[in-house]
């Protein structure tokens, strides 16, 4: 392979190069700068070794295709440009003694055998520069991060990538990483997620959208947000779409891998708290025994909450890529295989709020709580890619992909001590889950006829949720006067849990191109979604020895606390609302064309029909009205995206498409599923309907030369039934507070999104402003005029309230300003990339109180995050990665001035609203090195 | 310029375009329905299940083998002397409306066949078949009109339900308890009965127009629960009744749980006998309770040896409880005598951290033993009133004759009326009306309270002129 062997000798060169660079520096000087360009396509090339072959002495081209380079003055300096797949090219100067001297370079695609053409010609797909390129030739409106970007990003997994991208912000796991993305201040049941552009079930018990944090990023090859829908996409979408494109085979071989360890300095101020998870009954006691047995408190252990201390937590991430293709081109073939092993954590400050504030909607809350998470994350992925080429006209694809990640959690939950005397509640909690994703793809792509296209898709996915035996038990420290003190066991609770969400999916499209600037396409779905979740748990108290409170148990290690059923049964809680089974079909067609007017003006337009028919079998008795089942509709999803190109470097699109999005296939189901909640009962809603979205989108795109990129652009969204959680009334005398639909919100807003390298230096930068607005039905209690305390909702008016009091917000989610903003330094000659991020998420609505007034917001947060890497001999990179440097914290509160006591109480330090909820993580560190052969 | 044709199919697809986003589409919803149960007149040939109506006719016994449902709209009368014998876990769903008429010569029971009480005092609550919940309870659903209880015992009673058979209220896999209530427009009375042995609440009240006199109430909570738990919705008067031995409270009021009206009770004149011993979490009362949101009055409680005094609740910083404060500013409350055997208790007759005020007709009076310059929820040393003002019950010695005070659970062969020298004669105030709920609730003999009996001039259940609880 000589491409492999020049690679090696450039590489040696670069390293040579490197040396030289620093020793230079004396005697009569000159400086020589100029641009390489591609002479095909007058892009910059990146990365181009520009060379006096005289002295050796030399440089290499910046993000911008720009160099400089001090020489030693002359008469005739003689200038080599080399790049991989570009002709060599010379030129000669003279140079006069503190001259500068333009030189600029037009390289020409190297053009030996036919082959090497096809490999050198192709761009990287992982490339920023191809994702530049897709994003202008895109047929509608999205942006891309590439598997570059992503690669020096400081982020590891998917959830953390995307938050980079434009008009996107996360909802973090309680470990701090992002696991949940808001497009546009749509939140995230109004998204959903594709991998190779084929949806996945999500792993997550009751919703339909899938945690992103589940993704390695290094499986990546690119990371698309479509933010405008054409008719061949599924039409579930109103925020948008993430596809995760993952890496496919190349055109050679390609090896790479990684390993990296990392810490978080969050537990250089207190241990990571670990527990065995191999202890864990897979099975509840109902699963692994006869139907209808009876739970003894002998089949539960609380020893894992015995938990042990790692001193040193060190974290660990290993990766290997490799990747080939046969001589022949036809068989390609690319495994990569990923193992992240995390220790992160939380330590948590906490104003529980009671459910039922003071009057006049004043905040309360019954246990001021401090939390410390230790999260062990456990992120293995794998994913195969097979690609095989029967002939010039039909190709095959097969994609495997096995995802899993498990989260074992230790928490510990002390009630602050601030009171006069009582019982201070400690809580543990050990809680491991496993979510796992398993897809399999095959694809087909037939050129039937020179312009008769076919390609079609059958896939099986399956994602699975799984938390054994959550142990949860609570002791009390009691401090109370007149009554016995010490730490006594109090109570354990037991949960199983796990889930599933199966698609079987098949998908064809059919296109003729009628002229070359004319095509149609037609093509269909169908989709079969089963999901079930299962749900079950037991009580158990402290065992006593007699009656009083004089004979509690101390409490000595969780391991011998001992417990009895006290008031649960020892049942299977099989009837639990949170029980339920539900299918999904779904079955999609549609019709599209594309046209190019005058050269200029590219139209895509057409309609997408989707019929949807849910069912579900839920836990409510047979007496009562809707115990089971059946919900249809069909959509007519017209949209059309049109394109005008003002010259070669800008476009001008505008675009519109109608988005529905699906309610939670639990959501649906009428059984009552909270537990212990005295104040309201909340409930599923199988009259919830589904939200419909008219979306208009304008967008100026400008692709300036070097990769500087400049796109602006407005979006208005109008959503007719957009779900949101309020007071409603199921019959007579009842109310649940439920999934509802509330009439019409409006969501719009302007993104900017620019780009720009001069020579080794970059800024890359986003920024989106959006508003929305939906009015719903909340409660309010209050003392009327006659002095009574009273509670006015849709289910109760009252005299002050004789219609339901209601509240005007934004959409959950949905910050008003949310910006990006990346400083990156790239010196090819040194062989050093760094890049410096910035995320700022705008206040936002993170939770709904069904009272006026008590929503919670989450604070404005600005992160900052940077990642180097610096080339290393022997095809080595090391890389380091420090996350939130500034110490982040995630701050939520209720915008309402606290009063009396509460002013002096821990975190509260605004006068005019209070603190609810106050996370931090601290940093984290990663260095590695990676290896890459091609 | 581009010809017609080339246009065409772009004018077609706006057209289309237009045409399609006009529309919503709209969603097919096909429910199940629900099993239809035509309420059945009652008999008791067979095993009694399902949707019934009608009269259980005098002295007839029935057999429960399924839940018994009176539908909404149907009424279900039983006459005296009737026996209603759970066979298992089965519950009275009243969504229409229920008489349970017994009278003092023939009371009614919801009982569990075969199974007797086994009052051992200081035997452990995790064997006594009084805790274990051995049938569910009579549930009023958010339909219930009206549901009249008198002359009736309720025994061994609040069973967990695998499904529940109400519209709301009870989860599923939850406990019931032995009296349910959940209209606030409904209409509750219990007079006259006896309600014994409870895992949880006796009573549990999420809104209702209540009348809840004479009775007597026994083991009411396992380790935890009181005998009446009202919240939200519930207006009404809990008079003249006799607690022994609950769990926690005799009765709780709390505005909680969003509907209206105001939780507002009148609870005067009764008797509350060791309450308050197998609850372990600290604070959470041993009498009666008033919190979070709650008005309402309490006077003329006679409590002997209970393990907290009356209890309202106050903002503050109290760890591990819900602190929300009660109505304080339409709470009025005072005669309450409290009489105790120990020094803890006697410490607590103001419980320390919450906010009941000392008041001047207060037995003991607080002037005796409160230190000058007493704060509200303040530690202070009982000793001076141990064993003072001694009730003089008839039947049941003071200082109480047993090892613990946890010990005393039910009446068994004591005498709650008052001897001469009681220090509860005559210290009653009858300055107060009942509440009157709004709409009032009926004075009946069948469809009402029998007697909405006023306050005393004696505290306690059972004032000397014998106009209190009949027991």
């Amino acid at each position: 392979m000589p491409a492999f062997y020049r690679f090696l000798l450039l590489f040696a060169l670069a390293g040579l190069l490197a040396r030289t660079a620093i020793a230079q520096g004396r005697g009569a000087t000159a400086t020589l700068h100029g641009t390489i360009l591609d002479a095909a396509t007058g892009e910059p090339v990146i990365g181009a070794t520009v060379l006096l072959p005289a002295s050796q002495q030399g440089t290499a081209t910046g993000l911008d295709g720009t160099y400089l380079l001090r020489v030693a003055a002359g008469p005739a300096v003689v200038v080599q440009v080399q790049n991989l797949g570009h002709e060599t090219q010379t030129q000669t100067f003279s140079l006069a003694e503190g001259s500068r001297q333009q030189a600029d370079f037009r390289l020409k695609a190297a053009g030996r055998a036919l082959a090497e053409v096809t490999v050198a010609g192709h761009l990287d797909r992982e490339s920023t520069e191809a994702a530049r390129r897709t994003e202008q030739r895109a047929d509608n409106v999205l942006n891309i991060l590439s598997a570059h970007t992503i690669e020096l990003s400081p982020d590891v997994t998917a959830g953390n990538v995307v938050q980079r991208a434009s008009g996107v912000s996360v909802v973090r796991n309680s470990g701090g990483d992002g696991q949940y993305a808001i497009i546009r201040g749509m939140d995230r049941r109004y998204n959903y997620t594709l991998v190779n552009g084929v949806k996945i079930p999500s792993p997550d018990p009751n919703n339909r959208y899938v945690p992103l944090d589940i993704f390695p990023a290094e499986l990546l090859q690119r990371l698309e947000v479509v933010k405008a829908l054409t008719p061949n996409m599924e039409g579930d979408a109103i925020g948008g779409a993430m596809n995760m494109v993952m890496k496919s085979a190349p055109d050679h071989l390609v090896v790479a891998a990684t390993a990296a360890g990392g810490y978080s300095d969050l537990f250089a101020s207190r241990s990571f708290a670990g527990f065995n998870t191999n202890n864990l009954a897979r099975q509840s006691p109902a699963e692994r025994n006869p139907a209808g047995y009876q739970a003894q408190a002998g089949d539960f252990s609380s020893q894992v909450l015995d938990f042990s201390a790692v001193k040193v937590p060190v974290n660990s991430l290993f990766s290997l890529t490799v990747g080939n293709r046969t001589r022949d081109g036809r068989l390609g073939l690319l495994v990569a295989g990923s193992l992240q092993n995390t220790h992160r954590g939380s330590d948590r400050l906490f104003y529980r709020p009671l459910g039922q504030p003071n009057p006049g909607n004043v905040f309360t809350f019954d246990e001021i709580q401090r939390r410390e998470y230790s999260l062990l994350q456990t992120r293995a992925g794998l994913h195969a890619k097979l690609d095989y080429v029967l002939n010039e006209r039909h190709k095959l694809g097969l994609y495997s992909l096995l995802l899993r990640l498990d989260d074992a959690q230790a928490r510990t939950i002390r009630t602050n001590d601030l009171g006069t005397g009582g019982d201070v509640p400690i809580r543990r909690q050990a809680r491991w889950q496993r979510q796992q994703l398993w897809a399999e793809t095959l694809q087909g792509d037939h050129a039937l006829l020179p312009r008769l296209h076919f390609d079609w898709t059958a896939s099986y996915a399956r994602a699975t949720f799984a938390t054994p035996d959550v142990t949860e038990v609570t002791s009390k420290n009691a401090t109370a006067a007149n009554t016995q003190q010490g730490t006594f066991v109090q109570a354990a609770t037991h949960l199983w849990q796990h889930s599933h969400d199966q698609d079987l999916t098949g998908a064809a499209n059919l296109s003729f191109a009628i002229t070359p600037t004319f095509d149609v396409t037609v093509g269909g779905l169908l989709r079969q979604k089963n999901r079930s979740n299962y749900y079950d748990y037991y009580n158990l108290d402290a065992a006593t020895s007699g009656v009083g409170t004089s004979n509690q148990q101390p409490f000595t290690t969780y391991g011998q606390a001992r417990f009895v059923f006290n008031l649960d049964n020892g049942l299977e809680k099989s009837t639990n609302g949170n029980n339920y089974a539900a299918t999904e079909r779904i079955g999609a067609g549609y019709a599209q064309a594309k046209i190019l007017l005058f050269d200029r003006l590219q139209l895509l337009g057409g309609v997408r029909l989707e019929a949807t028919r849910q069912h579900y079998d839920s836990q409510l008795p047979d007496d009562q009205l809707g115990r089971s089942g059946t919900i249809r509709y069909v959509d007519a999803l017209p949209s059309l995206h049109a394109k005008y190109l003002l010259n070669e470097r800008q476009n001008l699109r505008l675009s519109y498409f109608k988005g529905i999005s699906r309610p939670n296939l639990f959501e649906l189901v009428p059984a009552q599923n909270d537990l212990n909640n005295d104040y309201y009962t909340q409930a599923g809603n199988p009259n919830l309907k589904h939200t419909q979205a008219d979306n208009f989108d304008l967008r100026y795109e400008h692709y300036g030369p070097a990769h500087a990129q400049l796109l602006a652009g407005a979006f208005y969204k109008r959503l007719r039934n957009p779900i949101e959680y309020g007071f409603s009334q199921s019959s007579s005398n009842l109310y649940f507070y439920q999934p509802t639909n509330f009439g019409t919100a409006t969501n719009y807003g302007v993104e900017l999104v620019f780009t720009k390298y001069i020579r080794h230096w970059g800024l890359t930068g986003n920024y989106t402003y959006t508003h929305s607005a939906i009015t719903t039905t909340k409660r309010v209690y209050y003392r009327d005029a006659a002095g009574n305390l009273v509670t006015a909702d849709a289910g109760s008016p009252t005299a002050d309230y004789p219609t339901a009091p209601t509240q005007a917000r934004p959409l959950q989610g949905q910050s008003d300003h949310i910006g990006n903003l990346a400083l990156l330094y790239k010196n090819e000659t040194r062989g050093l990339d760094a890049q410096l991020a910035v995320v700022y998420t705008g206040r936002r609505l993170v939770a709904v109180s069904p009272y006026r007034d008590l929503d919670q917001w989450q604070r404005a947060t600005t992160q900052l995050d940077f990642s180097a890497e610096a080339r290393l001999p022997f095809h080595l990179t090391a890389f380091l990665k420090v996350t939130n440097l500034l110490n982040t914290a995630t701050v939520v509160e209720v915008m309402q001035a606290p009063a009396g006591d509460l002013r002096t109480a821990p975190g509260q330090d605004r006068a005019d609203r209070i603190l609810v909820q106050r996370d931090v993580y601290n940093r984290s560190y990663l260095l590695g090195v990676r290896f890459r052969l091609n | 310029m581009p010809t017609l044709s080339r246009l065409l199919p772009t004018i077609s697809l706006a057209a289309l375009t237009l045409l399609a986003g006009c529309t919503d589409s709209v969603e097919t919803v096909e429910l199940s329905a629900p099993r239809l149960l035509i309420g059945k007149p009652v008999d008791n040939t067979a095993p009694l299940g399902g949707a019934v109506k009608g009269t259980m006719q005098q002295g007839q016994s029935f057999d429960v083998n399924a839940n018994v449902i009176i539908n909404a709209g149907d009424t279900l009368v039983i006459q005296p002397g009737v026996k209603i014998n759970f066979l298992g876990n089965y519950n009275f769903v009243v969504k229409g409306t229920l008489l349970s008429l017994g009278t003092q010569a023939q009371p009614i029971y919801f009982t569990v066949k075969g199974l007797a009480k086994t009052d051992q005092p200081g035997a452990s609550p995790a064997t006594d078949p009084a805790y274990q919940g051995k049938w569910g309870g009579i549930l009023g659903d958010v339909t219930c009109p009206l549901m009249v209880i008198k002359w009736t015992h309720v025994e061994f009673g609040g069973g967990v339900v695998l499904v529940s058979p109400l519209s709301a209220g009870i989860a599923n896999n939850k406990n019931t308890n032995p009296v349910y209530f959940q209209n606030p427009a409904g209409v509750l009375v219990v007079e006259d009965s006896w309600l014994y042995g409870s895992p949880n609440d006796m009573m549990t009240l999420l809104g209702g127009r209540i009348q809840i006199m004479r009775n007597t109430f026994e083991k009411c909570g396992k380790t935890g629960g009181e005998g009446i738990s009202a919240f939200s919705g519930t207006t009404g008067n809990v008079a003249y009744n006799l607690f022994v031995g609950s769990a926690t409270n005799g009765v709780r009021v709390s505005n909680g749980g969003g509907k209206n009206p105001q939780a507002n009770l009148a609870v005067y004149n009764n008797t509350l006998v060791h309450c308050g011993y197998r609850r372990a979490a600290a604070g959470r009362g041993g009498s009666i309770g008033f919190e979070q949101g709650a008005r309402g009055i309490f006077y003329n409680n006679l409590m002997v040896n209970c393990k907290y005094g009356p209890r309202v609740v106050g903002s503050g910083n109290y760890l591990g409880n819900v602190l929300v404060i009660a109505d304080t500013a339409n709470l009025r409350y005072g005669n309450s005598l409290n009489y105790v055997d120990s020094v803890r208790i006697a410490n607590e007759i103001y419980p320390t951290n919450f906010l009941t005020k000392p008041q001047p007709t207060d037995i003991p009076r607080p002037g005796s033993f409160l230190p000058a310059g007493y704060r509200l929820g303040q530690v202070y040393d009982g000793t001076a009133v141990l064993r003072q003002n001694n009730p003089q019950f008839v039947g049941f010695p003071l200082p109480a004759p047993v090892q613990r005070l946890s010990e005393v659970a039910t009446v068994g062969t004591a005498n709650f009326r008052l001897g001469s020298g009681s220090a509860a004669i005559g210290k009653g105030t009858t300055s107060f009306a009942p509440l009157a709920t709004s709409p009032s609730i009926p004075l009946s003999a069948t469809y009402g309270a029998t007697a909405i009996t006023p306050p005393s001039r004696d505290l306690g259940a059972y004032p000397l002129d014998n106009s209190g609880n009949q027991h």
